[in-house]
């Protein structure tokens, strides 16, 4: 037997690779979050927050295991991928995600593309169907929910189940602009993962169009967007914010307190938009704060 | 009666054999313009639209059909599969499988060595790689095209008199 998530990452995955990740026990199986793979070292699985060498004899990752990824991940055209590859991650079928590192090329300050590619980080992407019960009773019709947290927290995940049951056990219109497609992880226009009835979903679309899309072209009551990071970010959150819709937003910071620190947040903080905050820690523990516990 | 039976097929098995090279040579120009028309498309679309290449080439097979057609949905299928190590590996297997009169020789190394310059770099290198192979199909094609009257008409008329040659002798 084999995890259903694990098997359908299986295709892409090197020969040696793929043959070590489907002997795992299917318990390790299904806690497996990340498959990391760094040139020249042993190829590792984190299980459960853990990274644990994968098989045993431990495989060896090679730059041939590396391109055999990046060209079945991307269907042997990178070329058709590369605004994907400037931003370092390229978003696959079932909203994993695979990040890459490697020597960038760079023109005019700012990043082309990345050659070499040195290691990459196969994200699965897990729904948790019911980890937001608790923060859908508390975000009432009105209000803006900010998500924040470190990365690998599941602030993604708790998003996408947020908008699953503001969708269907509320009945609300929901809009989602899924800027990396691992949201909803759309393909062919359906929703590869369930986030509602009545979510009208932009995928792969710049944060600020896609809400724009959304007001313009749905009148959803909340609009969805995960990983608020610049101050562009922000002005676009408050633009939609305050035209008829509520937003839920994610944040990447270690504390819910650490977002009065950063200049960014403190930014979006002080505009009073968002009045319910989620603080999700390392272990996935939830943290549900009003706006004047925060400050 | 049977040595005019004899000499008869002897003509006309010389007249079919020139009359088969010189369909040959026309096949040949029929696959290189299919190849080139199906080499524009493929730069259309890495141009303007960014199609990544399994479902570029089974487009490209369902608007050829024919050889060249089964050529393409070979190398889309090898490119779905996932478990080729690269693009030149698939056309060389999609090479190898077709026989041997069908595709001209000059064209099975430019497919070759399109495929070793497909999925490795950005669009204009794809671009690039894909211009090469359409002037070196595009020359080929055009030498054939001139030769094809001169060389389907000495085909044929060789192949007459070299049956009535026999047919002579034999008599």
């Amino acid at each position: 037997m084999c995890d259903p998530i694990v098997r359908s990452i299986l295709p892409l995955l090197p020969p040696d690779v793929r043959d070590a990740a489907a002997a795992l026990p299917e318990e390790q199986q299904r806690l497996m979050e990340e498959l990391r793979l760094r040139r020249g070292e042993n190829a590792a699985a984190v299980i459960a927050g853990r990274e644990v060498p994968l098989g045993c004899p431990s495989v060896r990752v090679s730059g041939e295991a590396i391109e055999f990824l990046l060209n079945a991940a991307t269907g042997f055209s990178v070329y058709a991928r590369t605004e994907s590859v400037r931003e370092g991650f390229l978003p696959l079928a079932g909203g994993h995600r695979l990040g890459l590192c490697g020597t960038a090329v760079v023109e005019h300050g700012e990043i082309v593309t990345l050659r070499d590619v040195s290691s990459v980080n196969l994200r699965l992407a897990r729904q948790f169907r019911g980890c937001a019960d608790e923060v859908s009773e508390a975000v009432s019709p009105g209000e803006s929910c900010l998500i924040a947290g470190p990365p690998g927290s599941g602030k993604t995940t708790m998003l996408r189940d947020l908008v699953r049951q503001l969708s269907d056990r509320y009945e609300f219109r929901m809009g989602l602009v899924d800027s990396r497609g691992e949201i909803a992880a759309c393909s062919g226009g359906a929703p590869q993962l369930n986030v509602g009835r009545r979510t009208d979903v932009v995928s792969l679309c710049p944060k600020e169009q896609g809400m724009e899309l959304l007001l313009r072209a749905m009148r959803p009551d909340w609009i969805a967007v995960d990983e608020i990071t610049s101050p562009a970010d922000v002005a676009a959150v408050s633009r939609a914010g305050y035209c008829g819709a509520r937003m839920i937003a994610t944040a990447h910071v270690g504390t819910p307190e650490e977002l009065m620190r950063r200049p960014v947040y403190r930014e979006l903080l002080e505009l009073g938009l968002f009045t319910v905050f989620v603080g999700l820690d390392a272990r996935r523990r939830v943290k549900l704060l009003r706006r004047d516990e925060l400050c | 009666m049977l040595r005019t039976i004899g000499a008869l097929l002897v003509v006309m098995g010389a007249a079919g054999t020139g009359v088969g090279l010189s369909v040959f040579v026309r096949h040949s120009a029929g696959i290189l313009q299919q190849l080139i028309m199906s080499l524009e498309q493929m730069k259309s679309e890495i141009l303007f639209r960014k199609t990544p290449l399994p479902e570029l080439t089974a487009r490209l097979a369902e608007n050829c059909g024919g050889e060249v057609g089964s050529f393409w949905s070979e190398v889309s299928d090898g490119l779905r599969i996932g478990q080729a190590r690269s693009v030149c590996e698939v056309m060389r297997r999609a090479l190898s499988g077709r026989a041997a009169g069908s595709f001209p020789a000059q064209a099975r190394r430019t497919l070759q060595n399109l495929g070793a310059g497909l999925g490795n770099y950005d669009a204009a290198g794809q671009v690039r790689a894909v211009d090469l192979a359409l002037s070196r199909l595009g020359g080929l094609f055009t030498e054939l095209r001139d030769e094809q009257k001169s060389r389907m008409k000495s085909y044929c008329t060789l192949g007459v008199c070299a049956g009535l040659a026999l047919a002579i002798l034999m008599l």
